[in-house]
């Protein structure tokens, strides 16, 4: 099973997408940035699902930021799982190196097909 | 050369009155001082390395950025020539080190300047950053003196001044020192010194503190005798050049050049400019008309000064009877040759005047009138001689008020200047404005000079303007947008009251100057100076045909917003319109959108935090709602899922009932309050036996309810209001804190009921404590605790909105108390 990286800081948020997403991935969860950064060098997830507004330590853009820095990690997929939904926000996470932008609220149906489109692409680069 | 007796006699009428109007103006010795100073400048030696001797070889002209209005430190004169202190020692430089400044005028921004040189630098700080370094050494230095009413008594010092009022310029480091040093002084903050030495004189301030040496220049050159120096103050302010920082060797030959200079030097040039007024004071128009009565003779006087200084010494000699004695004879010449610089320079300004000119003796009768007489009046000196020029020129429509002026200063012998309606000879009126000096010539006999400019089209022209003025200043007055409004001269013509209300810039510090100077007002005024854009520097960023619109006959930009920090905070919006009229080129729009931007603020701090509180359990909500329709689940995550929608559904509901009541309560207040008379004791203890916080299980905890008659309240929004801060309270708490609350009375006219809710939680820092009724501030920002922070926004409005009041005290990891005080009305009018 692939392995997925949830990161959100609202445990509602992270168990919604255990239930999800459970039955399909290997998931592994950090609630904030740094957590989430030590989890992905340590765990190599195929795909991260990274909530930008997090409190403290760093926010969803700057984990992107340090994960697209590491050549190491340059096969991480990055969905980026946000409530900021405004174009200017979108553009910004895509041109930081995301994947793909889900603005909550979201289908979890559509994440989950979204995640399988980037294992699938994942497949493809290799 | 031959000269007949009558050109002679007009001629020496003519080089006495020539004294008599330079005097007037009190003659400074400038011309003279510069030269002494200079010679004694060249016998200075400085000792220069050899380095430096060859830098300076290779560098045999520097450019130097020279401002104006700076008088007398530096300034331009006549519009051609840089004058003042710095002037003087840039002369010295000159001399000592061989070299040439090439002077140019100062851009305003001093850092702007592509200069080698700046050469007045009064505050050294603001240089940092930029291309050029202040010397070491200042050229000038002058003490901060206090200048009052001349009969005011003598004072010991700054002191003396306290729990007075004292005038200072608003820009000025001395009006900050003093606000430091002397908290005790009441400040009165002034643009120009004329401002200043006004208050002093109207008694508006006890005393006016400011840069001794530029205040008795303006007090000089004012004439004002009123106010006077008083005592020193322990302050002082440098004058300083600068140069590139790129040219150390440079900083170093003038340090070391300055440093030569002498003390004698010093006090020449000091003496200078403060012990003499200057020579702008001379009567210009008497002197420039005069010369016209003979430009001719002047002329070859200067060519030939030689030839004719024999001349007349030998006349003055065969008519010493008409002559007073040889040596006022040579003190004319003297003072001739001093002055034959800007003698030339009048002369020319002489060649190109109309101005007509008349001589009378003491009674009015015309002695001599000259060529631009008749040209203006159509009569020829033959007509006028031996007669009042009045008596041909005046007529119907000529004011009785002026004539009757006229006539009091024959009688009084005394000056006029006076503008009035004469007539030509065709009978055609003109408008004239009429000068006449009263003088006493060489031989102590009374005579008139007048003279007449035509003025007909400017009056015209004045009344054309003043009846548009009238209907503009109608239309600008009641605009509640500032416009400045710049005429054909792209000069300020028009200011109207919403801009001076928004600006605090006043209409007669703004009229007649150019857009720039009001860009230099304003971007001083900005929070952000450098933000600040004119409409060319907005129009090239903006340069683009959507930039651009249409409006009536004119082309309009874009508006560019800026924020004003001074007088007043406010975000302004500005917009222009140029026109083709004749009159006006451009109108400048100033827009007070500061509310505009309070709520443009307000609307992306809500969408942000909408976003997080509302999206964050919208996504639980929409997430568990579409995997139980599309999926299969055990019975017990079935349930888990249907609970979380239950509860994210409430939190919804409760945040949109938040907003919904903070938009009511804004468009207020009372009126949207339901007051009805309402029992204390059930109200209360409805709430507190049913408030539940998830998660702690310890129920409020409530000592006693005071016995008060029913009153009058909204029970609804009040019971928001608790329910509000025992929300806060339980939510900042540890899982089992306790939560208490306490109800008394307080003695007043009305009866007011006090309630304290008190927690014993992680409590706030003084700052997150000042910011608890911003809205939409959370001390919390990680989004753990939900909300939307309108929770005390809401308190305090809804109180409010009873005449009630809120206050808030808390401590970090000690908890918080809140205290709701409601009056307690038994009626309602």
């Amino acid at each position: 099973m692939h392995k997925v990286l949830i990161v959100d800081d609202q445990a509602d948020i992270r168990r919604m997408m255990n239930i999800a997403l459970g039955e399909d991935f290997d998931l592994l969860e950090a609630e904030d940035g740094l957590t989430a950064l030590d989890m992905v060098r340590q765990h190599r997830p195929d795909v991260v699902l990274l909530d930008v507004m997090m409190q403290g330590g760093l926010d969803g853009l700057q984990v992107l930021e340090k994960i697209r820095a590491d050549p190491r990690l340059k096969h991480t997929r990055v969905i980026l799982v946000s409530a900021k939904g405004q174009v200017s926000d979108y553009d910004l996470g895509m041109q930081m190196g995301a994947n793909a932008y889900f603005v909550k609220p979201f289908s979890p149906l559509q994440l989950l097909a979204a995640i399988n489109e980037q294992i699938a692409q994942l497949k493809i680069d290799n | 050369m031959k000269l007949n007796f009558h050109n002679f006699i007009i001629f020496i009428f003519l080089i006495t009155a020539l004294i008599t109007g330079l005097s007037f103006g009190s003659i400074s010795l400038a011309q003279d001082s510069i030269e002494r100073i200079s010679q004694e400048a060249s016998n200075n030696k400085v000792n220069l390395t050899a380095e430096e001797k060859l830098w300076l070889k290779a560098h045999p002209e520097i450019s130097i950025a020279v401002r104006h209005g700076y008088s007398p430190i530096e300034f331009v004169f006549e519009l051609e020539e840089f004058r003042g202190f710095s002037i003087d020692y840039l002369k010295k430089l000159e001399l000592m080190l061989g070299i040439k400044f090439n002077k140019r005028m100062a851009n305003q921004n001093l850092a702007a300047n592509d200069t080698d040189m700046l050469s007045l630098v009064t505050n050294v700080p603001s240089l940092e950053g930029t291309k050029f370094s202040a010397l070491e050494t200042p050229f000038l230095k002058s003490s901060i003196g206090i200048f009052t009413k001349r009969a005011a008594p003598k004072l010991d010092g700054i002191n003396d001044l306290h729990g007075k009022k004292v005038a200072v310029f608003k820009t000025g480091f001395i009006a900050k020192r003093l606000a430091e040093d002397h908290p005790e002084i009441n400040l009165y903050l002034v643009d120009i010194a004329e401002e200043a030495l006004d208050a002093v004189i109207t008694g508006k301030v006890d005393a006016y503190i400011g840069n001794t040496i530029i205040i008795n220049y303006v007090l000089k050159s004012n004439e004002n005798e009123t106010v006077a120096f008083n005592v020193n103050t322990p302050y002082s302010a440098e004058f300083y050049m600068a140069v590139r920082s790129d040219w150390p060797i440079l900083k170093a030959i003038l340090e070391k050049s300055l440093r030569t200079i002498s003390e004698k030097e010093h006090a020449e040039i000091l003496d200078k400019w403060t012990k003499v007024t200057y020579l702008s004071k001379v009567n210009y128009e008497l002197v420039a008309s005069i010369i016209a009565v003979s430009i001719l003779l002047l002329t070859i006087f200067f060519i030939s000064n030689r030839r004719l200084k024999n001349e007349v010494k030998r006349r003055i000699e065969l008519e010493s009877s008409l002559i007073q004695s040889k040596v006022q004879a040579e003190q004319a010449e003297e003072t001739i040759r001093r002055y034959s610089k800007d003698l030339e320079r009048l002369a020319m300004v002489a060649k190109h005047t109309t101005d007509s000119v008349v001589i009378t003796d003491a009674e009015g009768k015309t002695l001599w009138a000259n060529q631009a007489f008749t040209r203006l009046t159509g009569y020829s000196l033959e007509e006028v001689l031996n007669r009042k020029p009045g008596q041909l020129l005046q007529g119907k429509e000529t004011s009785p008020q002026s004539i009757q002026l006229l006539r009091d200063a024959e009688k009084s012998f005394s000056d006029i200047e006076i503008e009035l309606i004469n007539y030509r000879k065709n009978g055609e009126k003109y408008w004239v404005r009429l000068k006449i000096s009263a003088i006493v010539n060489a031989y102590g006999e009374r005579r008139f000079i007048a003279i007449q400019t035509d003025i007909t089209k400017q009056v015209n022209y004045i009344k054309t303007i003043e009846n548009n003025q009238e209907d503009m200043d109608a239309l600008f007055s009641i605009s509640p947008d500032g416009m400045v409004v710049l005429d054909f001269d792209h000069r300020i013509s028009h200011v109207n009251a919403a801009f001076v209300a928004m600006t605090g810039l006043q209409s007669r510090n703004l009229v007649g100057l150019n857009e720039s100077d009001l860009d230099t007002f304003l971007k001083a005024a900005c929070t952000e100076p450098k933000e600040y854009k004119s409409i060319n520097e907005f129009a090239q960023i903006a340069d683009r045909p959507d930039m651009k619109f249409r409006y009536g006959d004119g082309t309009a930009n874009h508006a560019f917003k800026f924020q004003l920090q001074y007088p007043l905070q406010l975000t302004l919006e500005r917009s222009c319109i140029e026109t083709n009229q004749k009159r006006i080129s451009r109108v400048i729009y100033f827009k007070d959108v500061t509310q505009r931007a309070i709520i443009e603020n307000m609307k992306s701090e809500f969408i942000t935090t909408a976003a997080h509180e509302l999206r964050t359990p919208m996504s639980v909500i929409l997430g568990y709602a579409e995997l139980l329709k599309m999926k299969t689940f055990t019975q017990d995550v079935q349930i888990e899922m249907v609970e979380a929608i239950h509860n994210k559904s409430e939190l919804v509901a409760s945040l949109l009932d938040d907003l919904l009541d903070v938009a009511v309560i804004e468009y207020r207040a009372e009126k949207t309050l339901k007051l009805e008379l309402h029992a204390l004791k059930p109200f209360i203890k409805s709430i507190t036996d049913t408030f539940i916080f998830p998660g702690n299980d310890n129920r409020v905890s409530l000592d006693s309810i005071p016995e008060v008659d029913d009153f009058y309240f909204d029970a609804q929004r009040f019971e928001r209001v608790i329910n509000n801060c025992l929300t806060n309270a339980y939510k900042f708490s540890p899982a089992n804190g306790a939560v208490e609350m306490r109800l008394y009375l307080l003695e007043s006219a009305v009866p007011e009921l006090a309630i304290e809710i008190q927690d014993y939680g992680i409590g706030m820092n003084p700052e997150q404590l000042s910011r608890i009724f911003e809205k939409f501030y959370r001390a919390d920002r990680s989004g753990h605790v939900p909300g939307t922070g309108l929770g005390m926004v809401l308190v305090k409005d809804i109180m409010e909105a009873h005449g009630g009041r809120v206050f808030v005290e808390s401590e970090l990891d000690a908890g918080t108390k809140v205290t709701l005080i409601l009056p307690m009305r038994t009626s309602i009018e």
